[in-house]
Parts: C-alpha cells; structure tokens; sequence
C-alpha cells in the first residue's frame, strides 16, 4: 500500500525537477577530469597496494623521491629531482647520499622529513607487512636474511641521508623510488593488518592530489592539494576516476564525453572513433606487456608431489624441439593481425622493443610453419600411430588442457585459435577457463602444464625475476638454464645499464632457441583522450603521468603543448 | 498480534542460522588460496603463513566456525580479503543501491502487474485480454540479462535517451539535490524495468485470477444488482477485496527479485549487493560472500515477514495461532 | 465423422494408408493433426536425402565399429574417438524415428479397427484429448518435438561445425544473410597414418584404415581446404586474393580446379557469424544441445529428489516432515541464483566437466517447490479411503506409497516439471552469461550471448538471435505446463469463464 504513494510521490517529484532542470543548465564538469577504469584500485597505501591501478593514482596523492621519466630514444629511466634534489655515489657505488628537500610538508602539515622515509622502508622491508615490492631492497644490507633497516639506511641530518648497498648495480636508483607514508600515521599500525588499516582509506600524501572520495566499485575521487610543493598544487581542480567494468559502457561514455581519458580502446573500435568522434585523441603507448603460452618445461606432477623437490623435464614440454614445434604450430601473426592489427607487435622474447641498446636484432621471429612444426615433433618420436588424427608417443597421446582466465576476450580467442592451431598438427588440446585469482595462483604454484598469461615487464632491466632459478617468483614455466644463470649475474653487476647490453642480447638469443614459453606479441594499449583535455602526457609510464598539469581547454584549440 | 508477529520473528532465527552454516562451509570447502590476492609468490612462507593467521584462515574448520559465527553475531562481519576494508564498511555503501532497486522494481512489479491484472479480468475473453496475455508470457519467458542488452542496444546505443549503465553521472555529487535525484531516476529506469516487469507479468495472472474470483461473489453481484456503476463496483468492492491474496505475493517475489538484481546489476554495472556478490565469488572473498549471502536472505526473509503480518492485518480471516 | 472406408480406395492409397503416420488422419478428416505429422514424418527421408553421403559414413564407421569390437576390441579401443558418437546417434535416429513412427501408426489403425471410435478412454487419453483442443498449447508441443528431434540430429542439420572458422580476418562479424568467397585448396597434406609402430592383425588393417578415414571425413570441421578471401583476381598462373590487409599468392595449382567457377564459391552465413568468424547458426542448432538436455536432466533430477522428499515428509509426517520441511523452507529464503553461484563456484573442480556440475547444482537447488507441492498432495491422499483401506490390510509402507500414493501425485509432478524447464533453461543462460556457464568454445545460448554483449553496438546479431531461440523455447515450455494443467484438472476450465 504504502510503497504505491510513496512511488507516486518520487514520481511526482522526478517530473517536478525534469521540468526544472531544463531552465538551469550549466557545465557540472568545469574543472574536472574524468578518467576511466576497468576494474576499482586495491588499496591506496603505496607500501602494500598491488595494481597498477592503484600506483596509477597514488603516484599523485603520495610524494615521489624521484621526478622519473622514460627516455624513448634511449630507451632507459631518467632521473629528475623530486623529494630528492640531488644525490651522488660514494664508496665505489654502493652507498647513495640524498639530500631531501626540507620544505615538503604533509597534507596535515607536518613536515616531510628523512625519518619518515626511513620508517616507510622499514614498512616495505618488514616480511609481515609483506609488501609487493619487498624485493626492491633485496640489495641493501640483510641481517639473517632480513632486511636490516638501521645498516641500511644512515640519517646524517634534516636533510641528508644515505643508503648502503651491498654492490653497485644500475637499478640502484629505480629501488630508491619507492614512495615515502607518514610515519605519525602508521607509527603504531599493526604490521600484519597494515592492507586493512583504516588510515589506508584516508591517505595522508603530499603530493599535488588528495583524496575526496573513494566510493568502492564507483569512483575515486581526487582533488587539488592546494598545499603541496611537490612540485606544486594540481591546475586541475578535480580528478575522478570511474569504475566501469563494461567494455562497451566505456566506450560509449568516452564518446559522449563523460569520460576523458580511457584505456584500454580496443582496436576495434578504432576506425568507429576516428570516423565518427574527431574530439577523441587516440595515442598509442609503446609496447610494455606481452601475452606468452607458458608450457611447463618441468613435469609439474613430479614437482607437486615430491613438494617442490624433484624437478624432471616435462613429458610432452620438456623437449626443446617440442617447445619450438609448437611456436611454429601457432599462427601468431594471424591472431595478432585479428586481434591488434598495427597495435601490437610480434614478440621474439620478452625484452620489450623499447629497450633499443639491449634488443638483439638478428633473431628472426618464428614464422608460422605447421609442416616444419610436424617435422620437429617427428624427430621427437611423436606420431600419430594409430591414425586418430592424435600424435601419440610410446602409447599416450599428446593431449593437454591449455588454462586462461574467464572474462578476459582476448586470451579466450588466443586459446581458441591455439586449440585449432595444434589441431592441424595433431595435438589435443582442452580449454579450461579459471577465474583470474585461481588461475595466477596456480600458474605462480606450477601447476599447470600450459597456460595463457600476460606480462607486464619493468622499466629497468631485470630478467632475473622470470629467467633466474626455478623459484624466482615469475619464472612460472620452470625455466633451467646455466648460461642464462650466469649472464644474469654478469648482466646485473655491472656499473651503468648500458654495459648489460651483451649480456642481455645473449640471453635473448638463448630464449629465442630454447622458447621456455611461446611469446605471443607486445601489446600496445591505445589511450582515447576527449581533446578538450589538455597538457596530458601518455606515455610508456601510464595515463597518469604528470597528472598535476593536466588542464580543461577549448577542444578545439589545437594547443597541446 | 503482538505474539503472532514475535512467533513469526522467531521462527525465522534457525531458518537464518541455517542459512550462513550452509553458505560458511560451502565456501570454505572452495579450492583457491584467498591470501594469493595479497601477496605475491616471492614473499617466504612463513609470512605467507602469518598473514593466514592473521586473516584467521589457519586455525581449523571448526574453529573458523566458531569464531566467525560470534563476529557475525555481534556485527563483526571481518576484514574483505580483496578490498583490503572493513566488510560492514563496504556493504553500507552497496546495499543501499540494492534496496533502492529493488523496492522500485517491487513497487513497478505490483503496479504494473495489477493494472494488467484488472484489464485482463475486465475484458476477458477479448482480444486485448489475449494480447496481453501473450505478452506476459513472452515477457515471462525471457532471460533478464538479454532483454537488458536489448534495452541498451535500442535505448541508450541507439536512441541515445537513458544513460547504458551506473548509478549515476560523474558528477553527480555536485549536483542539486532535484539534479541528483533526477540523474538517479534516469540511470535507475532500465534496471528497474527489466528487473520488474517479469514478475509482473506473473503478479499480473495472479491478480486476474483473484479479481475474477472476486467478481463472482455474492456481495458483488449483490452491488451490481443494486445499480451500482461498473466502476463504483469493481474498484470499491471488487478491487479491495482481490487485492488481499496479492500481498502474499510481495513475500514470494522477493527472492527472485534479489536474485534477478544479480543479473540486472551485472548487466548495468549498478554498483549493489548482486554484482558485488558476483565480484566476491570471483575473487573468493570469503567474508564478503557470506556477508552478502547473509543480507540477501535476511532480506527475504523480513520480506516474507513483513507480507505475513501485512497480510494478518489486511485480512480478519487469518488467526494470529 | 465418417471414415472412408479402406477398401474401396486404391491399392497405392491403401498403402500409403497404412504406412505412412499421418495419411490415415489426413483421410479421418483429423486434418491439422494429419498435416503435422506426414510433414514431421516425411523430414527424416529430406534430411537423409540432403545428406545422403554423411549418413551413409556413419552407419558404415559404426558398422565397423561393431566388426572391430567382435574381432579386434583392443584396437578399436585405441582408435576409439567420442566425438564421432553424434554422428551414430543422429544416423540411428534418422531410421528409428520414421520406424517407430509407422509402428505406432500401425498399432492405432489396428487398435481402431477392432474398437471403433468407442473405446473406453484412460485418464490419460482424456487428457490428451482435452489437450489437444487447446491449440497454441500443441503447438508449444510441436515446437518442442521438432526442438528435440533438432538437438539428436546436430551434426546433419547444422550447416557447419560450431567451432570451425578459419580466416577470421575475412570471416569474423558477418552480418546475417551474408556470404564470402571461398577458394578451394587442394588436399596436399600428407596423412600420417603410420600403423606400423601397432602390432595390427593384417586380416583387419584393412577395415581399420577405413574407419579411420571414415571418422576423419565425419568429424572433419570442413575449413582446412578452404580459404576464405575479400576479393580474388586471376593473373596469369596464380589467384591473388586479398585477405584483410594483405594480400595472398595462390599458384592455380594449389586450387582445386582452374576454373573459377570450381575453384571459388560463396559460403553462406544465415545469421551470420561472430568475433571468431563462427557460423551463428551452427552455433545456436549445437547450443540447443546444452540447453535442452541440461533443462532435462536437470529438470528430472530435481522432480526426483523433490517428489522422494516430498513423499516421506508427507507421508511419514510428524518429526520428519518437520526437519525436511524446515530445511526446505531455509533453502527457499535463498535467492537461488546466490545459492547455484556459491556452490558453482566452490566446487569448480578440474576433474568433473563444468556441464556435469551445472547440471547437477541446479538439480539440487530447484527441488524445493516440488516437494512441497508433494507433500501437500500426499497430506491429503493420505486420508482417502483407499489409502486407509490398504493400511488397515496391513500394505507395507512401500508397496502403499509406491502403489497408492505416488500414481496419484503424478500429474501435479509432470505439470510442475514442465513449467520447470523454462526456469532452468534460463538460469543456465545467466550462468553462460555470468561466464561461469559451460566451458567456451562448446557453444550454449548463454555463451554465445555472453561473447556478443561487448560487440553489440557493432554487430548486434551475435547476441540478440540466441535470445530468441531462448524466449521461443521457453515460452514453449511454458505454453505446454499450462495447456497439461488445464487438460488433467477440468476443474480449472471453470476459471476460464
């Protein structure tokens, strides 16, 4: 009964202000910005956030020890002053001093000082808190494997510290960046719960953002830290970021110029945009990620049962010359043709392209060839005996579930093409689709035989984490090789990066040959960009780079700057 | 009354209790390892194992058991494993967006359906009653999902009127208190529509068949005798009486709305329980999961509560026993 | 109505008369009905005939199939492949249908020849008989017939196999009644057959070797002979064809034949096709397959289980009824799609095929209704005075529920189930939808929707048409419960003032 009057009313009232509205219109989106996401950020605490999402938006709430860029030319991180202001190497490189800036204060306004930076990276060396970038100080001093905090980093004055190292590498400084939390915040915050600490939903940064609101699987919105000096208070008054899971909802919105800024556009849509919506910019980032099919070089069976002990090659992937049949076997260029088209890009190894000094140019990618794919897998003893249209070896045919993760499009038409692929040379494969947190866990378990995955590669040189020993954490196929094992060593002790690069081109010519995975391609995101905002810089670093310049102009204007 | 309703509430306590045992065991019999979302592969095991501990995932079954059941009792509902809060923190940002939902696809679903009803059982028999009997059937017969794509794809792809999906603009908040409420009821349309017009189609029988029923009666015909107009007839006597039967149907239709709101919030990103839900399973967010499970049946349940008493007091013929 | 009478006419129409179902209606004066079922009846020998050579394999890869296993079953068992099983059961269906057919025809003429119209009708044939006078009812049925003959019959009505695509540069979003150009290559791949490394008895290489290649051309997706091109030219010895972006060299002696008219041809896409450049239709006539023997199975798992909970609460009452009823009444306050999601996605195990599991999740969460409606039907066939005269004659309990109780309660079963369909089917849509449905690439309604909704402003076919073979199908079912409702209870027509 109630509820009928109660309609009725609200109804009454809907028309009410539909009439009204008309006679006050106005631009609600002045000032604003309006990015768009796919999925909502994790957490807003950089010491333990995990998605690049959430780096994404933290990189301007929290301050920065460094100003950093990409140089695409040369293909290496540059450095510029940010809360530090310089810094220089003593003691043949493994001690770094900085000298902090002594006028950056907090959003309550106390001041930014070393100690809070020494507590942020006691915060993400401490193994309870568990930080996600733990690994970065990896190479500053340990005590009984611990990072040890008080000999690692010295505080000489308000303004001066240092930081000792065990050796000199290149990604010392690139380790050095990571962002500092307020001590008097986190002071007393329990260690273990730190992702669930209530302070994590109101951070305290310093930076030219701060936070409004965060509404969950809504909006995250930022505004101006009329405050900060680090460099200096955003021009853009506010900065929203929308959660919209749906592909085609964002698209639509981008077009109807309720979101600015989005990524990924899928290329699909492309010549749609370009037709129809000249006030949509659509930039291209360099390629970062790549897509692979990881065959499991180890038996995975073994492994799992004799806990993590015995390692043997694996029955169908464990052959190098299967390995490479199978590269051959699978039309890389048609799904990347039909998938990406110009926005992607063959991948040889997972050294990405931007890396111009390290890429060794003469490994040519492999080519699709089925017939020389059922040569390879006949020298290796595989054929189909008994005519099942199966390749069989000693009695067992060779089948396997090829494993990716529900939702995402394209890894599904990956594994579909890759299932009719092998088909024509006579191998079996099942699909399996797993939700995403299940899938990665498995993946960084070695359980599974084979496997779609992306990956995402750093901007500094490190193969160590994926082509070290079996137990580095994204070595995800069991990967073995001695010589890799000792160029990564000599590739990651050198002084400067440039001086890697043999190494590093050696390295690539051996994965090129022992293909532990099937690289797949380099995917280069495509960025719409509504032209009325201004000053954006979309680069190989995300979106939001230098978001604190970003401006609201005439989307006429040609002015980019 | 007073003792009919306490009976009613009281009786619905194991029924809730059994509910969440069910759901609890269900869950944590699920293969996936929830502290994966938190840490990667490098980090030792043995911290590994102190964040199990701190997240209460080492102790035994029964202990997890026994332990959640007394957070759950006195509204600790736990810390969700991937949004890194507080579950009572984000369910009270979601499950108003649910209720507003549902209680307008509710209020769409009776008003729509009893105005169907009462056409068809005036009319019977004619072409208009056939028509839109069809009608409901289809409408009836259709997966929610795809004729809220098929809204999208007409409506807001190519009409361009309603907003595809969310809750609300960008902006919204710094709208005028109209402004919003406008920019809601805009979003809101679709859903509600989709979510509310299968029931009634099925509300709308219902009512067909009660009013019919009704029309038949002596103290009708005795009205109709007396001169009565048609409409003086139907709706001061007719009406009143068939819609009684009706009110236990606001009990029924509540699961299958709340479980229709999975879907249609899916499909419209309309940021409530259902798609949260759906994120939580896919991420094994135990807490939340069983949080959300909890909700929804503490909600069918009132709801079923809530049409009994309604019903006990609209109609003298039911005993309070 | 008078019948013709069968002596007088023609042998031919004698004939026909009497073997051809249908005809004997036709001339009964049963026209509708006569129509419908000559037409039902005259399909099998068009589908055989349009597929003569496909029809022909299966029986001879079954045939040899049945030698191997008498002679040779170790080797059959290596040879052994699952997927060319639908062949066999469509081939089978294809003779026994039509068969049975004419032995029911038969068993009526005759029935009718010895009693006349008169003969005493069964509680049964009383509601066929109601049944049939509600039209859109039996047509819902007829709808339903020709949806089950359809899902036994896939692999020969389907224009191509729902995963075969190739080319999908050329392929993928074609829109309905579209077609492109195919060029036929020659089949220059060499087979490995090598049998060699099997001790095969040389008596039966020879049959294996043919069912070999038989169970190859049967299960064979048709595409790797073929490429499919945006436009091809002739320039002097070679076909240059585009194909996206690029463009493609084929030396004439590649092709098939040198004439354009054999060497190309149009592939033609009914519904069109989708991201991958798979036929819809194909598609939606396999998806068929999952919807309708899951809403099935699911369907008679659920009556099952509901109907034995509801007999024993009903029947055994006091404490029982009260504990299977509590648990029914708590499993009712759950929004059953929560309830399928959770155990869906807990028990998602490696081992048991995602099809299994949907089926049996949503047998075990839609059984509540059912006992309910049992029990309350069971409450009070427990008083009649037959039940109470089998007691008192001291009947097990078995034999009284089993002979008395459960005969009684069946119809409310049958009309409930029915109407039942419908719901599950569209709960497997949702799930499809939700991505947690059945394993893509095996096509099911759901899924196939689910892969079209990111495309939809580009290419709206893909999701929309599934959607209607859902409504269709499920309206159908609905159509159905009703019109048997109606039929077993004449009470009810009074509603229908």
């Amino acid at each position: 009964m109630s509820p009928r009057y109660l309609f009725v009313a609200l109804l009454c009232c809907g028309l009410l202000v539909s009439c009204g509205n008309k006679s006050g219109e106005k631009d609600p989106m002045g000032e604003t910005a309006v990015v768009a996401l796919s999925g909502d950020a994790d957490n807003l605490n950089p010491v333990v956030a995990n998605s690049s999402t959430s780096a994404d938006i933290q990189g301007s709430i929290y301050p920065t020890m460094f100003d950093v860029t990409f140089n695409m030319r040369e293909g290496k991180l540059e450095f510029e002053p940010s809360l530090v202001t310089s810094w220089e190497f003593a003691n043949e490189g493994k001690d770094v001093i900085l000298h902090i800036r002594p006028d950056v204060r907090w959003e309550d306004g106390i001041l930014v000082t070393p100690q809070d930076i020494k507590f942020s990276y006691e915060l993400y060396g401490d193994p309870e808190v568990a930080s996600p970038r733990r690994s970065y100080l990896e190479s500053m001093i340990q005590t009984n494997d611990k990072f040890d905090v008080d000999k690692s980093i010295e505080i000489i004055d308000d303004t001066t510290m240092i930081f000792h190292f065990t050796r000199q590498y290149p990604l010392q400084l690139f380790h050095l960046n990571l962002s500092p939390v307020p001590r008097h915040i986190y002071r007393n915050a329990d260690r273990k719960t730190l992702r669930a600490n209530p302070a994590n939903e109101h951070p305290i940064g310093a930076g030219p953002f701060k936070l409004e609101e965060w509404t969950r699987q809504q909006q995250i919105v930022l505004t101006r830290n009329n405050n900060s000096t680090l460099p200096y208070p955003a021009k853009l008054e506010r900065v929203i970021f929308r959660v919209i899971s749906e592909p085609t909802t964002r698209l639509t919105e981008l077009k109807k110029g309720e979101i600015d800024i989005m990524r990924p556009v899928y290329p699909e849509d492309v010549s749609d945009i370009q037709e129809n919506n000249p006030n949509i910019k659509l930039q291209t980032l360099p390629p970062r990620s790549y897509e692979y099919i990881g065959w499991s070089n180890i038996d995975v069976k073994e492994y799992q049962a004799s806990g993590k002990k015995n390692i043997l090659p694996h029955p169908l992937f464990g052959d190098r010359r299967v390995r490479q049949a199978l590269t051959y076997a699978i039309n890389r260029k048609g799904i990347l043709d039909d998938q990406l088209g110009p926005y992607g890009e063959l991948a040889v190894t997972d050294f990405s392209p931007v890396f111009r000094w390290a890429i060794q140019h003469d490994l040519i990618p492999y080519p699709y060839d089925p017939e020389r794919a059922r040569q390879l897998l006949r020298a290796s003893g595989w054929s189909d005996s008994n005519g099942d249209g199966v390749l069989d070896k000693g009695g067992k045919d060779f089948e396997f579930t090829l494993y990716y993760n529900v939702g995402n499009k394209r890894r599904e038409y990956v594994a579909t093409m890759v299932q009719e692929n092998l088909k024509q040379v006579g191998i079996k494969v099942t699909l399996q689709s797993v939700e995403p947190v299940v899938l990665y866990q498995n993946i960084e378990a070695k359980k599974y035989d084979a496997f779609i995955a992306g990956f995402s590669v750093g901007l500094a040189i490190d193969p160590a984490d994926r082509w070290g020993d079996i137990n580095s954490p994204f070595n995800t196929v069991g990967f073995q090789n001695k010589r890799v094992a000792e160029l990564l060593k000599l590739g990651l002790h050198v002084a400067t990066e440039r001086d890697a690069g043999p190494f590093w081109k050696e390295i690539q010519a051996i994965l090129h040959q022992e293909q532990p995975c099937t690289f797949m391609y380099w995917v280069k995101d495509i960025v719409g960009v509504n032209r009325r905002l201004k000053h954006t810089n979309v680069n190989i670093l995300g979106v939001t780079d230098h978001m604190w310049d970003w401006m609201i102009g005439d989307p006429n204007s040609a002015v980019t700057y | 009354m007073l003792r009919y309703i306490s009976r009613r509430v009281l009786s619905a306590v194991p029924l809730l209790f059994g509910l969440l045992t069910i759901t609890f065991f269900i869950i944590r019999l699920a293969p996936g390892d929830p502290v994966s979302l938190y840490i990667q592969s490098d980090v030792d095991p043995q911290y590994a194992n102190n964040l199990r501990e701190a997240l209460g995932l080492a102790d035994p079954l029964p202990v997890q058991y026994v332990k959640w059941l007394k957070g759950t009792l006195t509204g600790e509902l736990g810390m969700s494993f991937s949004k890194h809060t507080e579950v009572t923190r984000i369910l009270a940002q979601t499950i108003p967006n649910t209720i507003l939902l549902t209680f307008f696809a509710l209020c769409f679903n009776f008003i729509l359906g009893i105005i169907i009803g009462i056409i068809t059982a005036l009319k019977r028999g004619s072409a208009v009653d056939h028509a839109v009997n069809i009608t409901s059937l289809f409408v009836y017969s259709m997966p929610e999902f795809w004729l809220g794509l098929m809204l999208i794809l007409g409506v807001s792809l190519h009409l361009g009127i309603l907003p595809a999906s969310g809750m609300h603009a960008p902006m919204a908040k710094y709208l005028s208190m109209p402004e919003y409420v406008w920019d809601v009821f805009k979003h809101m349309i679709l859903p509600v529509f989709v979510l509310g017009v299968a029931s009634a189609a099925a509300t709308g029988r219902y009512m067909r068949g009660s009013l019919l029923e009704v029309i038949n009666q002596d103290y009708v015909r005795t009205a109709r005798a007396k001169g009565l107009s048609e409409f003086l007839v139907i709706g001061k006597h007719a009406l009143r009486n068939a819609l009684i039967p009706i009110i236990t149907l606001l009990g029924l239709s509540l699961p299958f709305l709340l479980g229709g709101a999975v879907i249609v919030e899916t499909v419209f990103s309309w940021p409530g329980m259902g798609k949260l839900t759906i994120d939580a399973i896919f991420s094994r967010d135990y807490p939340l999961i069983i949080a959300c499970t909890m909700v929804s049946g503490v909600m069918v349940i009132l709801g079923n509560l809530v049409a009994d008493v309604l019903y006990a007091l609209v109609d003298p013929r039911i005993r309070y026993e | 109505m008078s019948e013709p009478s069968v002596v007088s006419s023609s042998p031919l129409l004698r004939f026909l008369h009497r073997n051809v179902p249908g005809v004997a209606f036709l001339r009964g004066g049963h026209r509708t009905f006569g129509y419908l079922l000559l037409g039902y009846f005259l399909c099998f020998p068009v589908i055989i005939f349009n597929t003569f050579s496909e029809f022909l394999r299966a029986y001879e890869s079954m045939a040899i199939s049945l030698y191997l296993l008498a002679v040779d079953t170790a080797h059959l068992v290596v040879f052994w492949r699952g997927d060319i099983i639908e062949h066999w059961v469509g081939a089978l269906f294809l003779i026994a249908m039509p068969v049975v057919l004419w032995a029911l025809n038969r068993r009526y003429l005759r029935r009718k020849a010895l009693e006349g119209d008169e003969h005493e009708l069964s509680q049964w044939a009383l509601a066929w008989r109601e049944f049939k006078k509600n039209r859109i009812a039996a047509a819902g049925m007829l709808v339903i017939i020709a949806l089950y003959t359809e899902v036994f019959l896939c692999p020969f009505l389907a224009p191509f196999h729902p995963n075969a695509f190739q080319d999908g540069i050329v392929t993928k979003y074609r829109a309905p009644l579209s077609s492109v150009t195919v060029l036929h290559l020659k089949n220059d791949r060499v087979e490995g057959m090598e049998m060699s490394a099997l001790q095969v008895n040389p008596a039966h290489a020879g049959a294996i070797r043919k069912l070999i290649s038989l169970n190859r051309e049967l299960t064979d997706e048709g595409f790797s002979r073929q490429q499919a091109v945006d436009a091809y030219r002739i320039e002097g010895a070679n076909v240059m064809a585009t194909v996206g972006n690029e463009l493609v060299v084929l030396p004439i002696a590649k092709l098939v034949d040198s004439e354009p008219d054999k060497f190309a041809s149009e592939r033609f896409y009914i519904l069109g096709t989708d991201s991958y450049g798979r036929d819809i239709l194909s598609r939606i006539i396999y998806g068929s397959r999952v919807s309708l023997t899951l809403g099935f199975i699911a369907v008679l798992l659920s009556v099952t289980l509901g109907t034995f909970v509801g007999l024993t609460a009903g029947y055994f009452g006091r404490i029982t009824d009260t504990v299977l009823m509590r648990t029914v009444d708590m499993l009712l306050a759950f929004p059953a799609l929560f309830l399928i999601l959770i155990i869906i996605a807990a028990f998602e195990s490696v081992t048991v095929p995602r099809i299994v599991l949907i089926v049996v999740v949503l047998g075990l969460t839609s059984w509540m209704g059912i006992s309910r409606l049992v029990r309350g039907e069971v409450l009070s066939l427990k008083e009649r005075e037959y039940v109470l005269a089998a007691r008192a004659l001291g009947f097990t309990h078995h034999r009284i529920i089993l002979r008395h109780i459960l005969p009684n309660t069946l119809t409310p079963i049958i009309v409930n189930a029915t109407l039942r369909i419908g719901g599950i089917i569209l709960v497997e849509a949702a799930l499809s939808y939700l991505n947690i449905g059945v394993q893509p690439p095996t096509a099911s309604w759901g899924n196939i929707i689910f892969e079209g909704k990111d495309v939809l402003a580009q290419a709206w076919w893909i999701s929309t048409l599934p959607g209607f073979a859902i409504v269709i199908v499920v309206v159908c079912f609905n159509l159905v419960g009703d019109g048997l409702r109606d039929a077993f209870d004449p009470m009810l027509n009074n509603e229908r003032l």
